[in-house]
């Protein structure tokens, strides 16, 4: 049963009770009065004068009119006042109407009859003759009235009905304008109190027993299970995630059980899986710190007001702080001294979302590259700080500085051998230390040829590891490109025709203007470009290499085209790197070069302005192209 | 005035390089004197006079640089060519800064561009 239907049933039954109780009360107090009344009575009959009984609705008056001439009554209260003038003790007066118990309505008063004030006299209730129930009395009445002979007296009978419709007394009209009223209420006295009396007793019992029967109720189908119910709620907030509800109950508080209980479960399954998250969580949360610890850069968060939040034992070392967590910002920005402004940069940074590298910094006496990252929020993906990571450069630098030292002192190393080698064999080639004989000669050209190269790789090797560095720099000044451009060709002319290439060099009928460049260096450039033309061109009987210099938009353009073996198309994207050659050059260059010359050539070219680029087809030929700014 | 009548003095510490230059340049009709370190080439140079100077940089004791040094300390208008294998733009600008005349680097010239560059400081 629901909740609420036992609520209602309550509440009903508790208001039936009461207002039962209401109406004995009432009734009581009725009842009481009654009695005194009918105490006047003793069962005796009153006889009552009907004497002008003919005209029913001026009945009343034309009875009146026997004593007072003139009057109409309209109400009770009007009757009492004509009453009292017959009698001044008469308080209350009863009205009979027949067959309206309204006779103050005046609208058929057939039949009214009017007990005499001394008869009536201390009543206080209003007595009515009932003649919808007394048809016959009342038409028996009507025609005695009339002077019908046939009615006698003793037939017409009038029964007399309190407000309640309990018959109160029984009237005979016995002669022409007489009745004569037998009262029986007694009988009613008695009735009223015993019925008073039930009720009463079943209202006392209701009374006591509602209550009673509510808080029985309440307390089985409400307290009782509300208790076990905290109970276990109460066990489940301890941590027995074991406890379950056990209330079987097909109402709210049976439902409340059972989603208590499922919610319980859910409680259960989400503790489950909040376990697996907090240890998963945990131990990313480990592996994350192990990894910041571990690793040998320093790495320090700050948030957005430069707060450091975060540094590693790395970071601490070289701020020289006994705990990262000790670490402020003050102490790293009052480190990094010169020419970054580390708050400066970090708030621009941390604002502004971008990544920052700044190369090298001073610490005490070491030298740090410092990685600035802002940090944006996983979920929200707003910033929240930046990330600074620490890189001790020193050992690098001091590698570096070596490295360009070994490098120096190497070529320098490397070429003095190679320059005594150089010297002698051209004294003893040049005949100046006695006659050659032609295989001495040939021997000797390879050496001396082999000298040059290992000359040259040096060179090379020395240029590439200063690009590699920064360094490659050079002065620059005004020059006539295509007299470098016609000095080359011609130095290349000999050896074109030893590999039977056909070498040409169109010359502008018309001086170009000057262009800013390192005559050496690009000699150098274009030494490299015309050899591998010369080189890849001698194929067959028809190699041919053709060198021409325009004025292009600002610029001088050197054009080197070829007829040669071309560069393959998987080549071509690195040909300007270290250590690149054709995949198909070696044939031709069996001795190969260092693979340095175009990288070298580009940077070289790219340091004066320009740019150096190729189109090349495998099989066909390659024309290879530089600029040159005009200034 | 002939050409056996130039006076060159080779400071160069290496003697393999230094000694079919001073052939060459002999063959080449000059004079020639070695020395074998910047202390030497200071002393030869305090005791005779030369038409050039053929001065290595990088020599024991004295270097080439300190040798330029000392020579524009004195006033020596000697022309000087500087011979080195070093070959930095860093050494180029010094050594053209303490007075030299010209400059070349060893193992990417030839004796006979050598002896032209000679003759050519010289006249």
């Amino acid at each position: 049963m629901k909740l609420n239907f036992k609520i209602t049933m309550i509440l009903t039954i508790s208001f039936l009770a009461i207002s039962s109780a209401f109406i004995l009360v009432s009734l009581s107090a009725l009842g009481r009065n009654q009695s005194d009344n009918i105490a006047l009575f003793k069962n005796e009959f009153v006889e009552t004068n009907l004497e002008s009984f003919q005209n029913s609705s001026d009945l009343f008056f034309s009875y009146l009119n026997n004593e007072i001439s003139e009057g109409k009554i309209v109400s009770q209260g009007d009757a009492i006042v004509f009453a009292q003038k017959l009698d001044p003790s008469i308080e209350n007066i009863i009205l009979i109407d027949i067959p309206h118990k309204n006779f103050l309505d005046g609208v058929n008063p057939k039949l009214t009859a009017l007990l005499d004030a001394e008869t009536l006299s201390g009543f206080e209730n209003q007595w009515t003759l009932d003649a919808t129930q007394n048809d016959f009395a009342v038409d028996n009445m009507d025609k005695f009235a009339a002077g019908d002979a046939s009615i006698t007296p003793a037939r017409i009978r009038v029964k007399f009905y309190d407000k309640l419709g309990l018959i109160v007394g029984y009237g005979k009209v016995f002669e022409t304008g007489k009745i004569r009223i037998q009262f029986i209420q007694q009988q009613n006295q008695a009735f009223y109190w015993n019925y008073l009396m039930i009720l009463l007793a079943i209202f006392l019992l209701a009374a006591t027993l509602i209550p009673l029967f509510s808080i029985l109720f309440m307390k089985k189908a409400v307290v009782d299970p509300i208790k076990r119910l905290n109970a276990v709620t109460q066990k489940i907030t301890e941590g027995d995630l074991t406890k379950r509800a056990n209330i079987v109950s097909r109402d709210e508080i049976g439902e409340l059980s059972t989603s208590f209980n499922s919610m319980t479960e859910k409680l259960v399954d989400s503790n489950r899986n909040l376990e697996g998250k907090v240890k998963e969580l945990s131990e990313e949360h480990g592996r994350l710190s192990s990894l910041v610890e571990s690793v040998k850069l320093g790495v320090v968060m700050v948030d957005l007001r430069l707060t450091v939040i975060l540094a590693n034992s790395a970071a601490k070392t070289i701020f020289g702080k006994k705990l990262p967590k000790d670490l402020s910002f003050k102490d790293i920005s009052e480190k990094i001294k010169g020419s970054v402004n580390i708050s400066q940069a970090l708030s621009y940074y941390v604002h502004a979302g971008k990544p920052l590298n700044i190369q090298e910094v001073m610490i005490g006496e070491n030298y740090y590259r410092l990685f600035m990252s802002p940090v944006r929020d996983i979920v929200e993906h707003i910033f929240i700080g930046a990330v600074v990571v620490i890189e001790d450069v020193t050992e690098q630098k001091k590698l570096d500085k070596m490295r360009t030292e070994i490098v120096s002192i190497t070529s320098h190393q490397l070429r003095t051998p190679a320059t005594i080698v150089k010297g002698n064999l051209e004294m003893v080639l040049g005949g100046d230390v006695g006659k050659v004989t032609k295989a001495q000669r040939e021997l000797l050209d390879d050496t001396y040829l082999g000298n040059e190269r290992m000359i040259h790789l040096i060179n090379d090797l020395m240029d590439a590891a200063k690009i590699n560095e920064g360094k490659l720099v050079f002065p620059l000044e005004p020059v006539r490109l295509e007299d470098v451009v016609d000095e080359v060709v011609k130095e290349n002319v000999p050896f074109a025709k030893e590999k039977n290439v056909e070498l040409d060099f169109i010359r502008p009928s018309a001086p170009l203007p000057m262009v800013k460049i390192n005559s050496q260096r690009v000699k150098q450039v274009f030494q490299n470009i015309i050899d591998n033309a010369v080189k890849y061109s001698a194929v067959g009987d028809k190699g041919k290499v053709e060198v021409g210099v325009t004025e292009d938009k600002g610029f001088l353009r050197l054009s080197v085209k070829d007829n040669g073996i071309g560069i393959p198309k998987a080549d071509q994207g690195k040909i300007f790197e270290r250590f690149s050659r054709g995949s198909n050059s070696t044939k031709l260059d069996p001795g190969g070069g260092s693979g340095l010359g175009l990288y070298i050539a580009k940077a070289v070219v790219e340091q004066g302005g320009g740019k150096i680029w190729f189109d090349s087809v495998e099989g066909k030929g390659t024309t290879f192209y530089t600029t040159f700014p005009i200034n | 005035m002939s050409e056996s009548m130039k006076k060159i003095l080779i400071v160069e510490d290496e003697e393999g390089i230094a000694k079919p230059l001073a052939m060459k340049l002999r063959l080449s009709g000059f004079e020639v004197e070695n020395a074998y370190d910047g202390e030497q080439g200071l002393a030869a140079l305090g005791n005779g006079k030369y038409n050039l100077i053929l001065l290595d940089l990088m020599m024991p004791k004295v270097d080439g640089f300190a040798v330029l040094g000392e020579l524009k300390k004195r006033g020596d208008q000697t022309p000087v060519i500087v011979a080195t294998n070093l070959n930095s733009p860093e050494d180029v600008s010094r050594v053209f800064e303490l007075g030299c005349t010209n400059y070349y680097v060893k193992a990417d010239t030839t004796l006979d561009q050598i002896v032209d560059n000679a003759r050519k400081t010289i006249k």
